[in-house]
């Protein structure tokens, strides 16, 4: 378990949750960043900020995820979309038991597109995958239909459910990994460091150690 | 009540003079000298003290009652005697006082007895008519037939299935909002109100708002609600009101929520002016206040977007219980411009009480503290105080404006 509140991480990447109201977002992160469901969650207001620190495989360093949860409703998007800027991965969620969920994850999916950064990784995530398996009348979105506009989207794609927490590690893990491989091969071998440059860039700018780590660091006593 | 909340007293008295000091704001100068006692002090003089101070407060509170009864039950109801009143927040568990000065101050009730009953019946029929036109009819049973009665348009099913999604998720905590009646009922009024607020249409967050007013107003006619017992009304207490009674509180919650957001409609429209307004003045507050922690929220590079939108365009629904919210609303509704004008200074001034913990802290520290404020345990004094500062706010800038003019 990487200690999640330590500033001991080489990458840092933030990522956004769109999709429409109700597909499940709040319950996705939480269920993410928490290890569990929430018990009590209104709907989104604004966008909600968690972080998680997640260890890459194969040694590749720890990641610190600064994860934005937004609100659903269309009237919201002037201020959730200025979280779109500087994403560099996003996941689109929809809900397999609600047909316009899905249609409107194309309208979602441009708008990531048109202002987050140009090799953002995205995701399309179905989610509420629990209740068709418990009664497949309910499903609205086939699974091969997603797929094939994830692919012809350049998006990945999984199926969830934050109920019963299928493949949700999983999605936002893999996410990270993409993200990352994503830096790597554009740039190059040693683009790393510059990645690692960019990584400290921006935790300077949005990281303030506090004295007491300073302290910690400095190892005076 | 600690040291630093004592602190506080004096600057409340220095504002007896002002015109529209609430009265009795429930700190006296007995309890601040009973509270600040010497350390040296006997255990037993100490439960003197405390004993004392228990029947002051016990005696102020009857005292209030008496003024409260006096003031509700006269032929014309003095609607400023009223607002100094309810200021300091109404006193709880006396069924109706709430309800009462509620509807009077959001100027549903005509302060004149006399035509009271004749105005409340008018308006209960307008709205069930209207819900006659929508639904083809009232009832609390079935929740899938709601709208199966009639054709809908595409905007009509895009609002329904948004107010369903949120109705199931209001105010999570209290069981009351999870039952069937109040669910249906809830689902009535927003969608009703959407349909005749084409401007701005139904906004999430609108919902946080109907659910105080169906609070206040349904416990008028529930025995023995109190702070501990709230959150578990359920569903065969609702069963104990008769249909009858249940669609007037849903014609009264629905004409006062109406009220209420006639005042703040532009929180809601397209691109959310209100809450924009009240941000950017807020900010400016702030800056006078304390100039260094909003340079270092800058320097964070967090903005008031990312927190204060949720603390303004729900009127703090989110971040407190829903017992301290209900307190909140009697000071929005005592006040002129509550939910315009004087919200700006509570915000302000709820930001500025946990700002001093800000400083050492990282982006992410610093924004996940702000969205998730330790309010939901706070207590009727914690919100006093909360409430005498932001009135103190309220004169100073109010005092300045006029020194720059
Ligand atoms: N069965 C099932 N229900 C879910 C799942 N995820 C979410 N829900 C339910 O769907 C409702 C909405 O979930 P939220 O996580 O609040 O949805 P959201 O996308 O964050 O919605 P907004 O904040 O309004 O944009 C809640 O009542 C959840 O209980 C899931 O995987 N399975
Ligand atoms: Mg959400």
């Amino acid at each position: 378990m990487v200690d999640n509140s330590s500033s001991n991480y080489q990458h840092l990447f933030k990522i956004v949750l769109v999709g429409d109201a109700g597909v499940g977002k709040t319950h996705l992160l939480h269920r993410y960043v928490k290890g569990k469901l929430p018990t009590n969650k209104p709907s989104t207001i604004g966008v909600e900020f968690a972080t998680k620190n997640v260890e890459l495989r194969n040694n590749q360093g720890v990641v610190k995820a600064q994860i934005w949860d937004t609100a659903g409703q269309e009237r919201y998007k002037a201020i959730t979309s200025a979280h779109y800027r500087r994403a560099v991965g996003a996941l689109v969620v929809y809900d397999v038991t609600k047909e316009d969920t899905f249609r409107n994850a194309q309208r979602w999916m441009e708008e990531m597109r048109a202002s987050a950064e140009p090799e953002c990784v995205i995701c399309l995530v179905g989610n509420q995958v629990d209740r068709v398996e418990i009664n497949p009348v309910l499903r609205q979105v086939e699974y091969e239909t997603a797929k094939r506009f994830a692919d012809a989207n350049n998006m990945k794609f999984e199926e969830t459910s934050a109920l019963t927490n299928k493949a949700v590690t999983d999605v936002f893990d893999n996410l990270l990994h993409y993200i990352y491989e994503v830096k790597l091969a554009q740039e190059g071998a040693n683009g790393i460091d510059q990645l690692e440059a960019e990584s400290k860039k921006y935790k300077k700018l949005t990281e303030f150690t506090s004295p007491d780590e300073e302290r910690k660091k400095s190892g005076c006593c | 009540m600690n040291t630093e909340d004592d602190n506080r007293i004096p600057q409340i008295a220095q504002h007896q003079e002002s015109p529209r000091q609430p009265e009795d704001v429930p700190y006296s100068d007995q309890e601040s000298q009973a509270s600040t006692k010497d350390k040296e002090s006997t255990s037993d003089e100490l439960n003197q003290a405390a004993h004392k101070l228990e029947e002051i407060k016990r005696s102020m509170f009857e005292r209030r009652v008496k003024k409260f009864d006096r003031v509700l039950q006269s032929k014309v109801v003095d609607l400023d005697q009223l607002r100094s009143l309810a200021w300091s927040g109404v006193p709880p568990h006396q069924a109706g006082y709430r309800c009462k000065t509620w509807k009077l101050l959001l100027d549903y009730l005509p302060n004149d007895q006399e035509i009271l009953a004749e105005t409340l019946s008018r308006k209960r029929e307008e709205y069930t008519d209207m819900v006659e036109h929508y639904f083809g009819g009232i009832s609390y049973d079935n929740q899938q037939d709601l709208f199966k009665k009639r054709e809908m348009s595409p905007y009509e099913v895009k609002s329904i299935k948004q107010i369903r999604i949120d109705v199931y998720r209001t105010q999570p905590e209290v069981k009351l909002f999870s039952t069937q009646p109040i669910q249906i009922m809830m689902i009535r009024i927003l969608f009703t109100w959407t349909m005749r607020h084409p401007a701005s249409g139904y906004v999430q967050g609108i919902n946080d708002l109907a659910a105080p007013l169906i609070l206040v107003y349904l416990t008028e006619f529930l025995q023995n609600v109190n702070q501990d017992n709230i959150y578990e009304i359920a569903e065969k207490d609702i069963e104990e009101i008769i249909p009858d009674q249940l669609v007037k509180i849903e014609a009264d919650v629905f004409w006062c929520l109406s009220k209420l957001i006639d005042d703040v409609q532009d929180n809601y429209t397209d691109m959310q002016p209100g809450v924009h307004k009240i941000i950017n003045k807020m900010k400016k507050l702030i800056e006078q206040a304390d100039p260094e922690v909003l340079k270092y929220l800058d320097s964070l590079d967090i903005n008031f977007m990312d927190f204060a939108y949720r603390w303004v365009s729900c009127y703090l629904t989110r971040e407190f219980d829903i017992y301290q919210i209900v307190r909140l609303w009697d000071t929005y509704l005592s006040e002129e411009d509550g939910f315009s004008q004087f919200h700006c200074y509570v915000v302000s001034a709820l930001f500025l009480q946990f700002s001093k913990n800000l400083k050492e802290m990282s982006f992410q520290d610093a924004l996940l503290y702000l969205q998730n404020l330790p309010t939901q345990s706070w207590q009727d004094d914690d919100l006093n105080i909360l409430m005498a500062k932001s009135f103190e706010m309220k004169e100073l800038y109010h005092n300045n404006n006029r020194l720059y003019q």
